[in-house]
């Protein structure tokens, strides 16, 4: 049977995500813009 | 190819086979076959996530795109950790707490059963095509490469993943799936340092990667707003979540991977795995096409990349002038080594040689695809990505691997392309079979067999959607464009589903004829926006939120205008 009470509070896990996204994203524009002047 | 790379793709072939029979002992009952008895850990189902949506028409046709048009192919997973945030909140509780085995099993619960059949149905019919393309755009390009029979080496693809994948099921699909990934990410590496060794002694890394900047290829992020252009950064951001919604939640081929995971917590971890290594893994397959690009800066490229037309092209009337054409681009060839190595050494004037003789090189390139077509008659000859004729994209990574790289490198790379194709083919295999069997076999044909019925059932339909792939991807060769049609149909639908399940979660007063209605409505207005002269042009990224919109305005009205939900939950 499927296990569903072991959850547990993700909201760290899904900011870590969107901060990590954000990261990413600002890291590829600034490689971008460096390696293309 | 070597012995020892016959080696290599041979090991390969046997090794993964192997292992995925030794999974049939886990595949005892329906649950175990299927859904694997919800064991699986979360990093082993993200594997098998990735490998899925990874096939090697994106390990091969990636390459050759950042190859000709540089970083900008990104943003197309822009979207991908925002969806993966949103469908960890909504739909994947939903879906594992129900303990469903499909995603379209929810939506009798919540509607009714003909919704359920009508989007199972769809979902069959576009991955029973789309399973073909995938088989099939690889065992093209290696059969020319290689002359080898297309029929042996789309067989070679898809009778292993049929052997494992109906004798093993979904546990063995995922255990294959994460030595898999090994294989495409070690390969992909390998390439990587390959590549940065072929650059020449006194060029450093930052170097090379300041003239690929020169030529385009390292801008990533475009902020225009233009819905032609598919790659920006807000088509990337919007569109992208609107597609990766749908994929990673209407899907089976992904729904099921994480219902296979221990726990919803599992489930959830097993999404955000992909939320957080997708877009690097990306980057890593882009950085091979850049490091190619450069690779030809300072090595000579072939004029085109795939040999045959040339070969049809020299035995034809026009063979002189496509002889002066590969003289031109010799010579053009040799005045962008020689400014881009000045740009290296610190030259301020040789960023404009470097950029004339490069645009010199993508004209010579342009009348070369010219001729092909004339005297292919190729239609796609006439198309570009960035600099390079579309066709000659899909060759640019093979045509490398076969010409340059060492003997066993050559056949850990071809390994690789096999992994990747029959990674996508196995889940695909697996998530038609289970839908067949699902929500067709057992819902409406045979609602009261044993288990042990069910489980011989779902391995006759892995068989049979393996034969209908196999079949699919061979008359695809023969429809050549059409493979892309398929896949244009594909994005028809996917919006229209993510809509349904929008309107299952979020609009209590929905009902089934609703839901019916709206999702038939959102296809055929996303058909027609998507083939319609005017519109056509319109990246296929924003036709997932036009049907998403479609489908809940239609949805609604009709439910209003038709009274109480109709939900037999």
């Amino acid at each position: 049977m499927p296990s569903v009470t072991d959850t547990r509070p993700m909201g760290r896990i899904y900011a870590l995500v969107i901060l990590c996204h954000a990261a990413v994203i600002t890291a590829l524009w600034w490689t971008g813009h460096v390696f293309s002047r | 190819m070597r012995w020892l790379d016959w080696l290599v793709v041979a090991g390969y072939l046997i090794w993964v086979v192997a292992d995925g029979l030794r999974r049939t002992k886990g595949a005892s009952g329906i649950d175990g076959y299927l859904l694997a008895n919800r064991s699986l850990p979360w990093w082993a189902v993200g594997l098998s996530v990735m490998a899925t949506q990874l096939s090697a028409i994106t390990l091969v046709g990636t390459t050759g795109q950042a190859y000709a048009d540089g970083m900008r192919f990104i943003q197309f997973y822009f979207g991908l950790p925002l969806a993966m945030v949103v469908l960890s909140v909504t739909l994947v509780p939903f879906f594992y707490r129900s303990g469903v085995y499909t995603a379209y099993e929810y939506l009798e619960r919540r509607f009714d059963v003909k919704t359920r059949t009508l989007a199972s149905l769809l979902f069959l019919c576009g991955r029973s095509m789309s399973t073909g393309a995938i088989i099939s755009a690889p065992a093209v390009i290696l059969s020319i490469i290689f002359h080898w029979n297309l029929t042996l080496t789309i067989l070679a693809i898809g009778v292993p993943t049929i052997v494992y994948t109906m004798l093993g099921g979904v546990q063995a699909v995922t255990w294959t799936d994460v030595k898999q990934m090994g294989i495409v990410v070690g390969g992909l590496v390998c390439a990587v340092i390959a590549l940065i060794l072929g650059l020449p002694h006194d060029v450093s890394v930052g170097q090379a990667l300041h003239v690929a900047g020169a030529a385009g290829r390292m801008n990533t992020i475009d902020f225009h707003v233009d819905a032609r252009q598919t790659y920006t950064f807000w088509s990337g951001i919007i569109g992208g979540l609107f597609l990766h919604l749908s994929y990673f939640g209407c899907d089976q081929s992904q729904v099921q991977r994480y219902l296979t995971a221990k726990s919803l917590d599992q489930a959830r971890h097993s999404l955000l795995m992909s939320a957080f290594v997708k877009i690097p893994l990306q980057v890593l397959v882009l950085l091979v096409g850049v490091f190619m690009f450069l690779f030809y800066v300072f090595n000579q490229p072939p004029l085109l990349f795939n040999g045959e037309p040339r070969q049809r092209v020299v035995a034809s009337a026009r063979a002189g002038d496509y002889g002066q054409l590969e003289s031109a681009f010799a010579g053009a060839y040799q005045r962008r080594r020689d400014a881009a190595t000045a740009m290296t050494k610190g030259d301020g004037g040789a960023r404009d040689r470097f950029l004339d003789a490069n645009a010199e090189m993508q004209s010579i390139r342009g009348q070369a695809a010219a001729i092909v077509k004339d005297v292919t008659g190729e239609a796609g000859y006439g198309d570009r990505t960035g600099d390079t004729p579309k066709p000659d994209v899909n060759y640019v990574f093979p045509t490398f691997v076969t010409t340059r790289l060492p003997p066993g490198l050559v056949g850990l790379i071809i390994a690789a392309i096999f992994a990747a194709a029959m990674s996508a083919t196995a889940g695909e295999l697996s998530a038609t079979a289970t839908a067949t069997v699902i929500d067709v076999y057992k819902r409406l044909l045979n609602t009261t067999a044993t288990d042990a019925h069910y489980l011989a059932v779902s391995r006759i339909a892995v068989a049979f959607w393996g034969i209908v792939a196999c079949i699919v991807a061979h008359v695809a060769v023969q429809l050549g464009s059409l493979i892309e049609v398929v896949n244009r149909i594909g994005s028809i639908f996917y919006g229209s589903l993510l809509g349904v399940f929008v309107l299952a979660l979020l609009f209590k007063r929905a009902n089934g004829h609703g839901a019916f209605v709206g999702l038939l409505t959102g296809i055929s207005v996303v058909a027609g926006f998507a083939f319609y002269p005017a519109t056509r042009g319109v990246s296929y990224l924003w036709h997932n939120p036009l049907g998403v919109a479609v489908v809940l305005v239609v949805g609604m009205a009709v439910s209003l205008a038709t009274g109480p939900r109709t939900s037999t939950a």
